[in-house]
């Protein structure tokens, strides 16, 4: 497939207002434009179709459920709609419609640009210094989608929510708990091992035996269903008695004064600390033991505790800190489970004294301590148990358990054979079920083992495809570094992947000689956003279809002259079979990109300034940015000469160097601050005999350019140079003078093939000339 | 979605599966299908309850033990 851009254009999106595109005819393209002219406008496009409908730097609280109030253009007129459109070189479409209320429909569905997507092939000015300034994790999330992973790495995601999900669900660990509580109780009752169970078997075939000798299970579990029946048709032919008898039975086995024993001795245990204070130091350690992955320092000071200890030894004080606070967490729990149990025995308490069969007794009991028992707010004990409320229970439920232990000192033994059996039953049956439930709970951890083992196998898979990316990608990323930074002694910068960490990638260099693990410990930040170009350039060149575009938005803001400049040869030299699209502001770059840049293979574009949202997105219709200052006539006359001397101050330098124009020496830096009309009389002076034009098949000096930039030389002398910043511009002088400038400049571009003189260099012949050689400056005469 | 990312997870689930013998080929197959329905894309929360209620079923049998 062929995904170079052949077309972008948009309505009333961003700072679109009607129709604007770029035409793109497969070459790669340069664009210049002032801040807010509207560039990156045309990088959101990509942006939104690759992400179906979302732009990253719009994802915040103020653009709207869908991004509405930042995608649509805020003077849409109601009968307008906003539309994207890519068409690619294929003949490919994609178009994105977009509603009012930002819903957009897609079509077709943007596959060609999930292959954008998979790359990552905008590059935006933020991005490039954020990934340097990242951690190791977060390089590794950035890289990734990169290198084609991240889809696995979601994958991975997934698998684990999914196996939390599951855990929960199927209450594992309680369920598992339950068991070994059952496991506990039956050993108790019955013994251990094997003759534990066969206890428990026997005392079940002997209640069979007792209460339905008639009975023919085939299995255990049929066996307590038939005692259990017969036991309900006992109990329900008990006389009124009888059933006094047991239900007082039953409050009496209530231990209510061992519950709270055990509340009180598990909360002795949390005396020092609580669980509010457990779980905010938890969360601040997760904070810490993330803190960790990010620190490069050798000393740090523990944001938990404040104490000041080294690198690793903080690592280790974050882990020791998380098994102490786990311990007691395990205490808490303990707690939890106490009160738990201390609140169900009085929730049974209640029951029982709500059974007309103990009125008489309860009756007869301290009326307050009844009162008391049967209004006590559980669920609030269940919340906040304190020694207070224990008191409470002690003086008024305690008692009734204690009175009703001695009212059945006298019950008739066969009541409490019944309750015996009836406890013995329970129990083999929670042993029957349990052995159920052990068999889902063996299931389940199949289940979560599987889980854990496809996110495992995925993870190792990521570990070697990355690690073999990124070693091709290193050698790349060391070639551009040198174009970049030729003799600097930074050298053997790679990407690495720590042998030691699950999600890290780091950026390792040797600095003058010495191994550095990261460049935020020597470079620049200039030098860091280059090493961040060099690292998405061999990124893009590397992974993936090779004939998708590249897209760099704004990305050198913070690269000296020099640096700058080179990126121009890397791009020629790395990335010539590539589509790129170059979104600059920096208009002395704009104009290097042009002489440097092969004009067969690239466009270059000038957006007009912004003017409002109803005018939105225009072209200029030229490249030399000189409609910048034509905006300003109309409103400032004077800053619009200003703007034009500026455009011929960056302009001048860029083609005199081109042109090796020997300018005289002037006191170390004035050197960098000449004014143009400074450039134009030299070139004026040279160009008598530097400067030629074919006629027929001899050439000639080019009189009409040098006329032209004598008129331009003039004016700027006169109107714009440093001294005369206060001269005020009427409108017809500003108009004049840009109208010259620009007249100058068209100067060095040959008519008949549009390129500049500057396009090629014989430097044996010691000149530069246009494509065709109809234009010539033969720096060899000067 | 690419084949190479559905390979790689499609090979990562016959691996655990060959690991993990005791799991049921049903559930294999569901959680092949559930990650190539969102290859890049993290699941809902309510897309995750429904999988992880779905997978605990087809493995352990039982559809209204959980």
């Amino acid at each position: 497939m062929n995904s170079k851009i052949k077309r972008i254009g948009a309505s009333w999106f961003r700072g679109f207002s009607d129709a604007r595109d770029i035409q793109l005819s497969d070459k790669s393209i340069a664009v210049y434009g002032e801040n807010g002219s509207g560039k990156s406008s045309f990088v959101d496009i990509l942006e939104y179709l690759v992400r179906g409908g979302e732009i990253e730097h719009l994802r915040h609280e103020y653009s709207g459920k869908r991004q509405e109030k930042g995608v649509i253009n805020t003077h849409r007129p109601r009968e307008q709609e906003t539309k994207l459109t890519v068409e690619f070189a294929d003949s490919s479409t994609i178009t994105a419609d977009i509603a009012s209320n930002g819903s957009c429909t897609i079509t077709p569905q943007p596959n060609d640009l999930s292959i954008l997507e998979s790359q990552r092939v905008i590059l935006r000015q933020d991005e490039v210094a954020d990934f340097i300034k990242g951690t190791k994790g977060e390089k590794y999330s950035s890289l990734l989608p990169l290198l084609g992973l991240g889809s696995l790495d979601t994958a991975i995601e997934n698998l684990r929510k999914i196996e939390k999900e599951v855990k929960e669900q199927t209450r594992l660990d309680f369920k598992k708990g339950e068991i070994r509580q059952v496991q506990e109780d039956a050993k108790n009752k019955f013994g251990t091992g094997e003759a534990g169970k066969q206890a428990l078997l026997d005392r079940l075939a002997e209640l069979l035996k007792k209460y339905c000798a008639d009975a023919q299970p085939s299995d255990s579990a049929e066996s307590v269903k038939a005692i259990e029946d017969a036991l309900g048709k006992k109990v329900e032919a008990q006389t009124k008695e009888q059933t006094r008898h047991a239900d007082l039975l039953s409050l009496s086995r209530i231990g209510l004064a061992d519950a709270i024993s055990a509340v009180r001795s598990a909360a002795a245990k949390l005396a020092k600390s609580s669980e509010p204070l457990i779980t905010e130091k938890l969360e601040v350690l997760d904070k810490a033991a993330a803190f960790t992955g990010k620190i490069e320092d050798r000393n740090v000071q523990c944001p938990a505790c404040g104490t000041t200890v080294d690198t690793d030894s903080f690592k280790k004080h974050v882990a020791d800190e998380y098994a102490r606070l786990k311990d007691a967490h395990e205490d808490f729990k303990a707690y939890k489970k106490s009160v738990d149990v201390l609140c169900a025995d009085l929730t049974q308490l209640r029951m029982l004294l709500a059974k007309p069969s103990i009125k008489d007794w309860k009756d007869a009991q301290d009326q307050s301590s009844v009162q008391n028992s049967e209004s006590l707010d559980i669920a609030k004990l269940r919340a906040d148990c304190t020694e207070k409320s224990l008191k409470e229970i002690e003086t008024s439920s305690v008692p009734l358990v204690a009175s009703a232990t001695d009212e059945t000192k006298n019950a008739p033994p066969e009541i409490k054979e019944l309750l015996m059996d009836k406890d013995d039953l329970n129990l083999i049956q929670r042993f029957i079920q349990a052995k159920d439930m052990n068999a889902f709970i063996t299931e389940i951890d199949t289940l979560m083992v599987f889980l854990q083992e496809i996110q495992t196998i995925l993870r190792d898979k990521i570990k070697t495809q990355s690690s073999m990316s990124i070693s091709a990608i290193s050698d790349d990323i060391a070639r551009m570094w040198e174009l970049l930074h030729p003799e600097e002694s930074i050298e053997g910068v790679n990407l690495h992947l720590p042998t030691d960490q699950d999600k890290a990638i780091e950026i390792y260099l040797k600095f003058y000689g010495v191994d550095q693990m990261s460049p935020r410990l020597t470079l620049s930040e200039g030098h860091r956003n280059s090493l961040g170009l060099c690292i998405f350039l061999a990124m893009a060149k590397n992974v993936g279809n090779k004939n998708i575009p590249i897209i760099l938005d704004d990305v050198v803001v913070s690269f000296d002259r020099n640096h700058r400049g080179r990126v121009a040869e890397l791009l020629e030299k790395e990335l010539h079979n590539r589509q790129i699209l170059l979104f600059t502001h920096d208009r002395e770059w704009f104009i290097e990109l042009k002489h440097l840049l092969d004009a067969g293979r690239w466009e270059f574009k000038a957006l007009m300034p912004w003017r409002d949202p109803t005018i939105g997105i225009r072209w200029s219709d030229k490249e030399t940015t000189f409609d910048d200052a034509r905006e300003l006539i109309e409103a400032n006359p004077s800053a619009a000469g200003n703007e034009a001397r500026k455009i011929m101050d960056t302009w001048l330098p860029v083609l005199a160097e081109r042109m090796h124009l020997k300018m005289p020496y002037l006191f170390r830096e004035k050197n960098d601050h000449r004014m143009a009309h400074e450039f134009l009389e030299r070139i004026i002076s040279d160009g008598k005999r530097c400067f030629v034009k074919k006629d027929g098949s001899s050439y000639k000096t080019n009189e009409a350019a040098l006329q032209t930039l004598e008129e331009a030389q003039k004016q700027l002398s006169a109107r714009a140079n440093r001294a005369s910043h206060s001269h005020s511009f009427t409108k017809d002088e500003a108009s004049d003078l840009i109208a010259r400038c620009e007249a100058a400049l068209k100067v060095f571009t040959c008519d008949g093939c549009d390129m500049l003189v500057t396009k090629a260099e014989d430097a044996s012949a010691e000149h530069v000339q246009c494509r065709c050689g109809s234009l010539m400056w033969k720096y060899g005469k000067a | 979605m690419t084949p190479d990312q559905i390979n790689h997870i499609a090979a990562a689930i016959n691996e655990a599966r060959q690991k993990t013998t005791t799991i049921k080929d049903a559930v294999a197959s569901r959680v092949l299908v559930i990650l190539n329905d969102h290859i890049g894309a993290e699941l809902k929360k309510s897309e995750i309850q429904a999988a992880a209620k779905e997978l605990a079923e087809l493995q352990s049998g039982k559809s209204n033990g959980l």
